[in-house]
């Protein structure tokens, strides 16, 4: 295991020689075979290893045969890379399998270090991560935040150009965090600028970026092949968008507007103000009213027009409305209650999965593409991709979320044709939620506190070419007061029975201040948290912490450090776990100043028809609502969203007449103090 | 030089961004900066970090004392953030300028000016700094005949693509001194051939050219003191030294299969050029925006930059500038008529379109060229809500990059051939010189005759002087350039006047053939005319032969003194020194000849002989800085010709006059030239 760690070594500082110190405190050195070493690199070595000295430990890599990767090359080193082009993402497949296909570990830094030298940085990071991830003998080591290996993709390029200054000026003792100003990227001007502590929070990024990486689009069978991918890709976006819909509300815009003209302008303006450390280039932004134009960029074998765009989208809708789709042979396959969202998920992202890749074609993917490159359609101005052609930085743009949420209106229209969930599926015989509250200390009851909070991220690693040494920024991020849920169940059953308790946050009022229908409310609503209970006869008493939510990890974990884990074996355990979740912090929406009434809605579903059989063993399992169980089936058998996936059945307008006796709702007041306060390091 | 003490100063061009208290130079000299001096930000670690910078492997390093004297308050100078983009075009920025300069020039002794910018160097917007410094050291009297280094080496990211800087990063960090190569910058990084305006590029994106067009405005100011702007005829400068920069560039475009360049007139209409330059700023850790295609102007309302101003204000003051030429009378800020003559007429017009502080009224007449600059480098966002910044358009280093600022140019020089226009035309009295007469002019370059060459050179400029808080050590940039085979003309003139007599001999280029391929009507034609030199000759009895080479030309700089460093290169005394001791102003020597065509492409040469007589201006030049004079004027002096810039092509020709050909009178000559572009890379030899 000592030797798999030193793997990890590999993701620091991504541009530099392998051979440069490397681990905390800059103590390991890679003793890479010259042979392995870029041309460039190999002028040098010499002098800069004799220069290092004596003092530091040396990791051994193997002179062994290196499989060919010559194919890899055509994406330059300064290049940007892309999860949305097809080209890209297909030299990541193979990137991915030929780390997979290593035999052993030590052979693997060998293939490491080499790749690592020769290949685009980002490529390299990305392939590896998702190798590592997915290698029986190396599934468990802890890879560090991409925030650390590419702070540039998260904070604003001018803090990177003033840690430099402070890295080369202040000792290390002597330094101060560099603070990130809230507002860097518009001002108020702006009405989509009121989200943007949504839309670039560091948190809710790095999220995206690991869902994509724990569930590629391509590469081998085993790696993208997971239980219900197709269907946890629309899950997991309609949260985000039901939540950006309520962040919306809080700070009084209207609902996202779906992306639907395709030849009218966008009337959103971005500028990222990001820069690519690497190749030097900027994140480009988009003016205001640009349009969307065909594609025709050799470089990336981009070529799709806007009405090949429409074409998929009618192809889709078509098979949507007849309830079938067509695979690669030719056969009909239904798309039916339960596995229907699964093949249209796998078919709109699209993914190696897709039933029929030259039927449906790649609807989401190139909507990103052709938005992302909307500035240089044709590259003559060799111009590289926007931020929303980057996992890592496509939520910041407001035009995610126009994107996304015309995506989720496609897999609504399906939604919408299945059977209405009956009072008998919703309903658990003999239970009864008689109670649910709230309680946030220091504050009355069914009230959650949102504040400002700053914290501190160390982005050493990501600064090439640089001094040692820790050098901070300081975030501002949304935060809330912790709270607790207390729910009481009656079972009347008679006997002991289990339950999943399913804990859901809506707006309580439209945009106009109205009463929702259910049929809106219904995407509105967030998830929160799922849990198994078992109830005992007569009354029971569940008592929940909001950190313990189904859909979080950690604040610690969104931002961890390899070079500050724990070195006790306990300690390690603890550590071991995926960066795949919503950030901790960004559970509860920022509601208003004045307090946002919200409805809280409990549920407690017959876990019989919820069960699977699968163990959860403490590792990467605390958000699995929103990226599943590492390597095992999704522990929910009903559908993702249940019980507000579908259209309610006849007669149910309100949210009040969905009810059944197992569920309950709650007014709670979410109010936000717009002030800062300080983290308190743990 | 008599003072160490004043190349001191000097030393605070290096590494910008840098702290005072770290090396500087070649052999690492600390200022020693008194501890309330210090930026805030280091007082609090100011011992720690004074002595860690103290010294170096080699053991202390050289200190410079620094007088402790009380500042002047910078508060005012300080509301631009230290790292915001500057730009002369944004008056709240030249506001601040001015007084910043105004504080550098008022200062007594250089000791004190020393301690003054070492006080402010530290606290105010590095280009600012490093902006009104130059100035200032350029017009004192105690400083003036300092060399600065060239603006590339304290700013380099405003003139080579951003990524050189991650490479430049890996270079010093990693790479030992005698293993490092030169970072090689691709010739075509800011766009492709899919783009037609981009075969323009090694034109607009020149490293020389755009420190030409800095250094021009360097020199010439639009505001600031009074006897700083006032130079000799500068307005008319503005006019004439932009005319021949698109003189220059639609030749150029018609060597590259390209119509001369559309004025940009409709200014709610769309701007169908994109431009992305691929530059960032170091000090503002941004790129500089981009310009997609087909933006439109809008109406800009800047808080920030104190800039609220409308299309229409810009509208109103064309047609003010029309209506004055239309009358050939300008009001001034008092309501009194001005008569716009036929000498000074067009100074009057260059201060009032650019406008300088010069301009008769600027209320009246607005602030026009320096407006249109910052309308277009905010068309991304014109009222800030995006917090973006100027694109390229918006600096005087970096505007030449863009196809718009041609465009514009185009549209600015055309107000100005209005008023030309309106002149009384040149009579053959006026043109001729009787008894003069040229009778044969030919150029000779590799021995051929009449055919100049040119190819695509290869140099290396050391970048390592604006690479803050990275290691020490040259770090070579390997840039693509445009060059020539340097030439000689040999001009034979026959004095038949029975005595000895001086001339100026003023020496044109011109495309032969418009974009049809058709002959040109001369009064198409004289707006091609690009100037290649101007020089006094002496012209005895009889046959003259007159010989000189390319290099003398009138417009251009060495190659050398547009990339002069520091210390490198520099002379230790005695006449070498003294030579050294010049401006940077002046067009770059490798751009003197347009890029031709590969199949030859043709041209005219044009030689006139003037009389001296009408040329003379009495001053004494000796020495100093006057081998640009054409663009740049002579330092402190007035510029060194009577005639209206760009006699005898600045106005329209006498009636009956429709072709070159019938334009000459004796003392003028044209000759058919081509210049043949070689498509291949050399390098420059060392």
């Amino acid at each position: 295991m000592d030797n798999a760690k030193n793997l990890l070594l590999l993701f620091e500082r991504p541009q530099e020689p392998v051979f440069l110190p490397k681990g905390d405190k800059k103590k390991k050195v890679i003793n890479a075979p010259t042979e392995f070493l870029n041309e460039k690199h190999k002028t040098y070595i010499t002098t800069v290893v004799s220069r290092l000295g004596e003092s530091n430990e040396t990791v051994p890599v193997p002179k062994i045969s290196i499989p060919p990767m010559d194919e890899f090359l055509v994406l330059k080193r300064d290049e940007a890379f892309s999860l949305f082009i097809d080209k890209h993402r297909a030299l990541a497949g193979k990137l991915i399998n030929l780390f997979l296909s290593v035999k052993t570990v030590g052979h693997l830094m060998a293939v490491g270090v080499y790749a690592r030298e020769h290949l685009n940085p980002q490529l390299f990071s990305y392939a590896f991560a998702v190798a590592l991830r997915h290698r029986p003998d190396t599934k468990d080591l802890p890879i560090p935040s991409v925030v650390h290996s590419f702070p540039d993709k998260f904070v604003e390029n001018r803090v990177i150009g003033r840690a430099r200054e402070e890295v080369t000026i202040v000792p290390e003792e002597n330094r101060t965090p560099i603070e990130i100003p809230k507002d860097f990227t518009a001002s108020d001007l702006d009405e989509e600028h009121r989200l943007h502590y949504f839309r670039e929070d560091i948190g809710v990024n790095l999220h995206h970026w690991y869902w994509h990486q724990v569930y590629p689009g391509r590469g081998p069978r085993q790696v993208i092949d997971k239980d219900r991918r197709g269907e946890l890709f629309f899950y997991m976006h309609q949260q985000i968008i039901a939540r950006y819909n309520c962040e919306r509300l809080a700070n009084s815009l209207k609902r996202v507007a779906r992306l639907t003209e395709w030849s009218q302008p966008i009337k959103e303006a971005y500028f990222p103000k990001l820069d690519r450390l690497i190749s030097k280039r900027s994140y480009a932004g988009r003016v205001a009213n640009a349009k969307l134009q065909n594609l025709a960029r050799t470089v990336d074998d981009s070529f799709v027009d806007v009405q090949q765009l429409e074409h998929w989208r009618d192809t889709i809708l078509d098979a949507i409305n007849k309830g079938v789709v067509v695979d690669r042979n030719n056969r009909e396959v239904p798309l039916d209650e339960f596995g229907g969202i699964d093949i249209l998920g796998n078919i709109i992202e699209a993914t190696e999965l897709s039933i029929n890749p030259q039927l449906y074609g790649n609807l989401h993917n190139q909507g990103h593409n052709m938005i992302s490159l909307i500035h240089d359609p044709d590259h003559r101005h060799l111009e590289e991709p926007g931020v929303m052609g980057d996992v890592a930085t496509a939520m910041r743009d407001p035009i995610f979320y126009r994107w996304h949420a015309f995506i989720d209106s496609i897999l609504q229209k399906f939604k919408a044709t299945l059977p209405r969930y009956t009072e008998a599926q919703l309903n658990y015989p003999g239970i009864e939620v008689t109670g649910v509250e709230i309680s946030t200390e220091n504050a009355p009851a069914n009230t959650l506190n949102t504040f400002w909070q700053k914290s501190d991220v160390n982005i050493a690693n990501g600064l090439d070419f640089q001094k040692t040494g820790d050098i901070f920024v300081r975030v501002t991020h949304l935060q809330h007061q912790l709270f607790t849920y207390q729910i009481t169940v009656d079972n009347a059953s008679g006997r002991a029975r289990s339950g999943t308790c399913r804990i859901f946050l809506a707006p309580k009022q439209d945009e106009r201040g109205n009463p929702w229908q259910f049929q809106e409310q219904r995407t509105m609503f967030m998830e929160l948290d799922k849990f198994k209970v078992d109830l005992t006869p007569g009354s029971n008493r569940i008592t929940r912490m909001s950190t313990q939510s189904s859909v979080t990890i950690p604040f610690e974990r969104t931002y961890r450090d390899v070079a500050k884990r724990p070195t006790d074996d306990a300690g390690i355990a603890e550590w071991n776990f995926c960066g795949c979740g919503w950030p901790q912090n960004m559970l509860v929406p920022r509601g208003k100043q004045e307090g946002m009434p919200m409805e809280l809605f409990v549920m407690i579903s017959n876990y019989d028809d919820d069960r699977v059989d699968v163990e959860f063993n403490g590792r990467c399992d605390d958000a699995y609502s929103f990226c599943g169980l590492k390597d095992r089936l999704y522990p929910d058998r009903r559908s993702m969203g249940y019980p507000f996936d579908r259209q309610a059945r006849d007669g149910v307008k309100t949210l009040q007449e969905f009810l059944t006796p197992n569920m309950r709702v709650t007014n709670v007041n979410v109010k936000f103090t717009n002030r800062v306060f300080m983290r308190q390091p743990k | 030089m008599s003072g160490d003490k004043r190349s001191n100063l000097l030393l605070l061009f290096d590494r910008p961004q840098e702290p005072c208290f770290m090396p500087k130079g070649d052999n690492n000299s600390v200022f020693d900066v008194p501890q309330d001096y210090l930026p805030e930000k280091y007082k609090p670690v100011g011992q720690v970090v004074v002595s860690r910078f103290g010294e170096s492997e080699t053991g202390p390093n050289p200190k410079i004392p620094v007088k402790r004297i009380s500042v002047p308050p910078l508060d005012e100078i300080q509301e631009i953030r230290r790292d915001e983009n500057f730009s002369l075009f944004i008056p709240k920025h030249r506001k601040i300028a001015g007084r910043l300069i105004n504080i550098f020039l008022g200062v007594k002794s250089v000791d004190d000016l020393l301690s003054v910018a070492v006080y402010a160097r530290d606290r105010v917007n590095p280009y600012l700094f490093n902006y009104a410094l130059s100035v200032a050291l350029l017009h004192r009297p105690d400083t003036q005949n300092l060399d600065l280094p060239s603006f590339i080496h304290s700013f380099p990211d405003k003139f080579v693509d951003a990524k050189v800087f991650s490479e430049a990063r890996e270079t010093a960090t990693v790479v030992p001194q005698g293993n490092r190569v030169p970072i090689e910058i691709p010739k075509d990084y800011t766009a492709s051939d899919l783009e037609e305006e981009h075969r323009l590029a090694y034109f607009r994106e020149d490293i020389g050219v755009n420190l030409h067009h800095w250094h021009w405005h360097l020199v010439y100011p639009f505001e600031a003191a009074r006897e700083v702007v006032n130079k000799d005829r500068r307005g008319e400068l503005f006019y004439y030294m932009h005319q021949q920069i698109m003189a220059r560039y639609n030749f150029e475009r018609l060597c590259n299969k390209l119509k001369r360049v559309e004025r940009f007139i409709d200014w709610k209409g769309e701007i169908k050029e994109a431009y992305f330059p691929k530059l960032d700023s170091q000090v503002a850790s941004r790129s500089w925006p981009a310009r997609v295609a087909h933006q439109k102007l809008s109406n800009l309302r800047r808080e920030v930059d104190q800039i609220v101003v409308d299309i229409d204000d810009l509208e109103r003051w064309r047609d003010r500038i029309f209506e004055a030429i239309n009358k050939g009378v300008v009001r001034d800020a008092q309501g009194n008529n001005v008569q716009l003559t036929e000498f000074e007429g067009i100074n009057v017009l260059g201060n009032m379109i650019e406008s300088s502080i010069l301009s008769p009224d600027r209320g009246y007449y607005g602030d026009m060229h320096n407006m249109g600059h910052v309308f277009i480098s905010y068309i991304h966002d014109p009222d800030h809500r995006h917090l973006e910044s100027f694109g390229v358009m918006g600096d005087s280093t970096t505007a030449m990059r863009d196809p718009i600022f041609y465009r514009w140019h185009g549209y600015i020089d055309d107000i100005f051939q209005k008023f030309k226009s309106t002149l009384p035309r040149y009579t053959e009295d006026q043109l001729g010189y009787s008894g003069i007469t040229v009778d044969e002019i030919s150029l000779e370059s590799n021995n051929a005759k009449n055919n100049l060459q040119t190819l695509w050179q290869q140099s290396d400029v050391d970048l390592s002087r604006g690479l803050d808080f990275q290691p020490r050590g040259a770090v070579f940039v390997r840039f693509t350039h445009l060059q020539h085979v340097p030439f000689s003309y040999n001009i034979v003139v026959n004095n038949s006047t029975g005595g000895n007599k001086e001339g100026t001999c003023r020496i044109f280029l011109s495309p032969k053939h418009d974009e049809r391929g058709n002959p040109w009507l001369f009064r198409d034609q004289r707006n091609m005319m690009v100037e290649l030199d101007k020089f006094r000759v002496n012209l005895k009895q009889g046959r003259n032969i007159i010989k000189r080479a390319s290099t003398q030309s009138s417009v251009t700089i060495p190659f050398e003194r547009t990339f002069r460093d520091l210390d490198t290169n520099r002379p230790t005394g005695g006449d070498a020194l003294a030579q050294f001791n010049f401006c940077g102003c002046g067009w770059p020597q490798h751009m003197l000849i347009p890029k031709g065509t590969p199949e030859g492409m043709p041209c005219q040469l044009f030689v006139m002989i003037s009389n001296y007589a009408d040329d003379r201006v009495d001053q004494d030049v000796s020495g100093i800085c006057n081998d640009a004079e054409s663009f740049c004027g002579i330092k402190d002096r007035k510029y060194p010709d009577r005639r209206n810039m760009g006699y005898p092509f600045d106005r329209q020709p006498r009636d009956g006059v429709n072709s070159l050909q019938e334009f000459l009178t004796p003392n003028m000559r044209v000759q058919d030239v081509t210049i043949k572009f070689n498509n291949r890379v050399f390098q420059k030899a060392m």
